[in-house]
């Protein structure tokens, strides 16, 4: 058979048919480059608030490593530097710790000694800035400004000259160091870093219990429990051992599921948009398909000229999209970003030529697939039912008179017409609504307030440095009765809660004190416990540890953490204690039944007590200071019995207003004008939010950009629809007036609707909207933040999804009457 | 003594084309009383509808005046002009303009409904029933045939008991059998009824069923039969 060359006609006919519809060619071609938009736009901006998130948690955990263990044995160091899984193996030992300066005593500085792959790879991305070299000789130190701070020399340069008192395995020294360079990172650490040759002095291996640590990078970012499991297993931990992985790395697969999650619902975001437009753009026009087939163009003809005229219209708007895409990712939001943000400094968005590729390929799959079922409604239409042609779908033929409003009726009528149509655009909206909720949700719970989670949230903490002084007679109570009546009195401040301390000893008992040493020994100490039980039975006192004292609402909350209840009156009454855990493997079972006697150093053996012991506890807060015997948790009533003079170690306070920043400065004020400010430590919740918030970069602004676009794609969808169905409908609405329909009652109609798909949207989105966000939360939440619903970020978007439903179709519709008389609509319509 | 029903004076309507200025019509001076059954004939083209939308408050005229049960329609804003409209007047299209999504009886309640009234059940079913629709109430206009979708017009138009009916070619889309019963029925029930029926058409055989006919050429009225 001779091929028919009708190429000519159907390019012609494809050429005119789009000049023709100029309108409707521009509504369409901005509909595709907008879907090729929201995936530039939400793709590398999705990368870049990822990005920023990755460099945050770098920044917090002071390092970019995927896993850390710690006291590594020769073996497991060899076998991690040989493995392929493991890209980076950084070694770290903390060898000595600084702890005087000749002024202040009570130092936290520890010095480290890191390998060049540590410091030079891992540890370089977490840092602000860094001046002058690691250091190479025995005396020099690159320490942290933090440190410098510290002991007391802000404004030491490098080549400064720092005297300081340490300890090591071997004992105390005093030694003069200079200073090789100086660092800064965003834990604000203390920190010194230490040449080899120094490391070599103080008789510390990696191995050693609390000193050695590896970092380990992996060269894949993907991984499942089970090749974690895996991993943990081939390294043999022995039980003084600790193998953590970072939250990003235990959680990658879900995390990555997560991101894909998103990505895809984008993508479909984005193919709502397109095949609405034009399953719609067909619908209108198939009057004119119907004309073609009368003049003989046949089936595959009609297809094969939508196909080409999508060709080029989709060509146009995926070179459109990605221009303005490009423009609004590298250009307008880091301008904005800049504008409003509060940090100085480069805004970098991440390139990546995947996603270019990526929008590219979807946007076509999507025309592709957008394309082919509106061509083929085209095709097959016939020419006399195109001529009769009201709306898509309506097969119906019986239709039972309805209750209520007609206003209400037309429009419950109107949205269940084309159960399809209007199902795209409530799926669309809902999604778009959902994808709003649940990045919003991730960005409100990582934002820096969110994230700071100080114990009882208290807002400052202050700490009593002096109780930390190996030698006890150091000890002062530097948080006396007045200091806190001048807290008490400040004006922001509402509650403040002490935590009392004292010295004990626990004398050695074949039960659980012996039970409690073993476990100690094992977990914590170089040496086994045997070698120590003789000298613990003899010279118990040498062994000392702690007992803290609680009020009754620092109680409750210690109760929220054990596993079995504890009588309140019975604690409080000093009838029985609570121990902290200090990370040993001791259950509830260890401590059933069990009694522990102890004495203060202060009462000595005659002032033994004997307490059953209630429960086990791993928080923190109660035990400031580790000690070799157990540390012991009481009521503060009880503590002033035994001694009514025990320290107060530490005071949490809450203010009037959270983030206060003038009750801060006045709580610290009081801190600064006591006599012992060197030894009060202080950790405030507004300082750990500023890190946080600089650790963070832009992170925050990024992700509102993502959800801006997200929020506009939704209501530009739904803006599509409404526009192309009023556009439909406005032969049937000038009829509608004709019979007397005012336009006060057309508008209460389109306003129905509108609420009938805002509501709609609203409901799903609510419900399984809500389901997946915390789904997709839970996923992707490596850091373990608590979930943060935003209540108001999502209110207001429910007020605005209703505020558009309403706004959209009163507008589209004031704009398509243009002023024009009924009769002139329907002259136009029936045209 | 008869009543003036419809009344227009010296009316116009001017469209401009540019270049040139088409009179559709241009100082139609008529007069319609109650009851009557007046037939409009105009040239295909020579502004028939222009008429009667003026007629009904659809339009509003270049110069002139349009009154209808002695108010003049040129004094209401849109808004009175539409109420008026349902109250008023009753539409028969030519292409019976019917809602595709409300079934025959909603069609036919529905200027009743936007009106906020009552709607008489019992002066529902005799329209129905004159016209040959009991069967058809919960139909779907789109699988009706032309005659009956025309009949549901007529009922539509009829329902609200309107002071005059004003029918646009409403057999225009029908063959001669069901345009003459269309006709026939619309006559019959604006009597039955006690209506003002206006019929424009350009067809002088069904011209010849209205009690009076006029005719309009060149935008005025050639002869008032």
């Amino acid at each position: 058979m001779l091929e028919n060359n009708n190429q000519r006609i159907i390019r012609r006919m494809a050429k005119r048919s789009m000049h023709g519809n100029t309108r409707r060619n521009s509504i369409l071609i901005a509909s595709i480059a907008l879907s090729a938009f929201m995936l530039i736009t939400v793709l590398t901006v999705g990368i870049t608030y990822f990005k920023a998130q990755r460099d945050q948690t770098i920044r917090m955990y002071g390092g970019d490593h995927d896993a850390v263990l710690m006291a590594p044995s020769g073996d497991q160091i060899e076998k991690c530097r040989k493995d392929r899984r493991i890209e980076e193996a950084g070694l770290t030992v903390k060898c000595a710790s600084a702890e005087s300066n000749g002024v202040d005593d009570s130092l936290h500085t520890t010095f480290i000694w890191s390998d060049g792959t540590y410091w030079d790879v891992q540890k370089r991305p977490a840092l602000k800035w860094i001046k002058g070299e690691y250091p190479k000789l025995e005396n020099e130190l690159m320490i942290s400004m933090g440190a410098l701070k510290e002991c007391g020399s802000e404004n030491g340069r490098i080549g400064d000259r720092l005297t300081l008192t340490y300890g090591d395995k071997n004992g105390k020294h005093k030694k003069e160091f200079i200073i090789s360079g100086i660092y800064e990172d965003y834990s604000g650490e203390t920190a010194a870093y230490v040449s080899e040759k120094f490391y070599r002095t103080t008789g510390h291996k990696p191995s050693d219990v609390t000193a050695g640590v590896m970092y380990l990078s992996f060269s894949r970012a993907l991984f499942t429990d089970k090749q974690l499991d895996t991993f943990r297993e081939e390294l043999n931990l022995g039980k003084q051992q600790r193998l953590f992985y970072t939250g990003i790395t235990e959680h990658s697969l879900s995390v990555f599921l997560g991101i894909l999650g998103l990505v895809f619902v984008t993508c479909v975001c984005s193919y709502l948009l397109v095949y609405n437009i034009l399953y719609l753009s067909v619908a209108n026009n198939i009057r004119y398909y119907g004309l073609l087939q009368t003049v003989g163009m046949t089936e595959r003809q009609i297809r094969r000229m939508l196909y080409r005229q999508m060709f080029l219209l989709g060509g146009t708007g995926i070179m459109l999209g990605l221009a303005v895409g490009s423009g609004t990712a590298f250009i307008i939001i880091p301008g904005i970003v800049k504008t409003i943000g509060i940090r100085g400094g480069a805004v970098s968005v991440s390139f990546h030529p995947l996603v270019y590729a990526a929008a590219v390929l979807v946007s076509c799959l999507t025309i592709y697939f957008g394309s082919r079922k509106p061509a083929k409604i085209a095709g097959r239409i016939s020419p006399v039912e195109a001529v009769r042609y009201t709306a898509p779908g309506g097969s119906r033929k019986k239709r039972r008179t309805g209750k209520g409003s007609i206003a209400g009726r037309m429009a419950r009528t109107n949205l269940l017409k084309d159960r399809k149509r209007s199902g795209i655009v409530i799926f669309s909206l809902t999604l778009s609504i959902s994808i709003f909720i649940c990045v919003i949700t991730i960005i409100q719970s990582q934002g820096a307030r969110t994230m700071v989670s100080n114990f009882m949230d208290f807002d400052l903490e202050l700490s009593n440095d002096t109780l930390g002084k190996e030698d006890g007679s150091q000890y002062r109570q530097i948080f006396d009765k007045n200091f806190i009546t001048d807290l008490e009195e400040s004006k922001g401040i509402r509650e403040i809660y002490p935590l009392y301390l004292d010295e004990i000893t626990v004398p050695w008992e074949p039960d659980f004190a012996e039970t409690w040493m073993r476990e100690e020994y094992a977990a914590w100490m170089d040496y086994p416990y045997a070698e120590a039980r003789d000298e613990y039975k003899k010279n118990p006192d040498k062994f000392y540890s702690y007992i803290t004292g609680i009020d009754e609402i620092l109680f409750d909350r210690l109760k929220e953490t054990l596993s079995q209840p504890v009588d309140k009156e019975a604690f409080l009454a000093g009838k029985v204690c609570i121990l902290y855990r200090n990370d040993l493997s001791l259950t509830d079972k260890d401590i059933e039944g069990k009694t522990l006697t102890f004495y203060l150093k202060k009462t000595g053996e005659e002032g033994s007590v004997t307490l059953p012991i209630g429960g086990i506890t791993d928080e923190r807060y109660y035990s400031p200071y580790a000690g070799l015997a157990p540390v012991i948790i009481v009521s503060q009533q009880f503590l002033h019995r035994l001694n009514p003079e025990a320290y107060i170690q530490k005071l949490g306070i809450l203010y009037q207003e959270e983030y206060d920043e003038s009750a801060e400065a006045q709580a610290m004020s009081i801190a600064e004008e006591s006599p012992y400010r060197t030894d009060i430590e202080s950790s405030s919740k507004i300082e750990s939010m500023k890190r946080i918030k600089e650790s963070q970069g832009n992170m925050m602004e990024f992700g509102l950009g993502i959800v801006l676009i997200l929020a506009l794609i939704g209501i530009m969808n739904y803006v599509n629809t409404v526009c192309s169905n009023i556009q439909n409908r406005l032969g049937e609405l000038a009829v509608l007036e004709s019979i007397g329909m005012t336009e006060w009652q057309m508008k209460k109609m389109l306003v129905q609707e509108g609420l009938l798909f805002a509501g709609s949207s609203l409901l799903l989105s609510s419900t399984v909207g809500i389901g997946v966000t915390y789904v997709i939360y839970q996923s992707v939440n490596y850091m373990d933040v608590e979930f943060y619903f935003p209540f108001i970020p999502v209110l207001g978007v429910y007020l605005l999804v209703i505020l558009v439903c309403i706004c959209v179709p009163l507008i589209l519709y004031h704009c398509s009457i243009r002023g024009k008389s009924a009769v002139e609509r329907l002259r136009e319509c029936q045209g | 003594m008869s009543e003036e029903v419809v009344k227009t004076i010296k009316l116009k309507k001017y469209y401009d084309m540019g270049t040139n200025v088409v009179k559709a019509l241009d100082g139609v001076d008529l007069t319609i009383e109650k009851g009557e059954f007046a037939a409009i004939v105009v040239k295909s083209g020579s502004g028939k509808s222009t008429l009667l939308h003026m007629l009904g408050g659809l339009d509003t005229p270049t110069e002139g005046k349009v009154l209808v049960g002695g108010r003049d329609l040129s004094r209401m804003n849109r808004e009175q002009l539409t109420i008026f409209r349902r109250r008023k007047v009753g539409f028969v299209f030519q292409s019976y303009n019917l809602v595709p999504d409300l079934n025959v009886y909603e069609n036919i309640t529905l200027p009743i409904e936007l009106d906020g009234g009552h709607i008489d059940r019992g002066f529902m079913d005799t329209l129905m029933g004159a016209l040959g629709l009991e069967e058809k109430r919960e139909v779907l206009p789109n699988t009706l045939s032309g005659g009956q979708q025309q009949r549901v017009a007529i009922a539509r138009a009829l329902s609200t008991k309107p002071a005059i009916v004003l029918a646009d070619e409403p057999t225009g889309n029908l063959d001669s059998q069901t345009s003459h019963d269309v006709l026939g029925l619309l006559k019959a029930a604006a009597r039955q009824f006690h209506q003002t029926l206006v019929v424009i058409t350009h067809d002088s055989d069904i011209a010849q069923l209205a009690d009076r006919i006029l005719r309009i050429e060149d935008g005025r009225i050639a002869d008032r039969g």
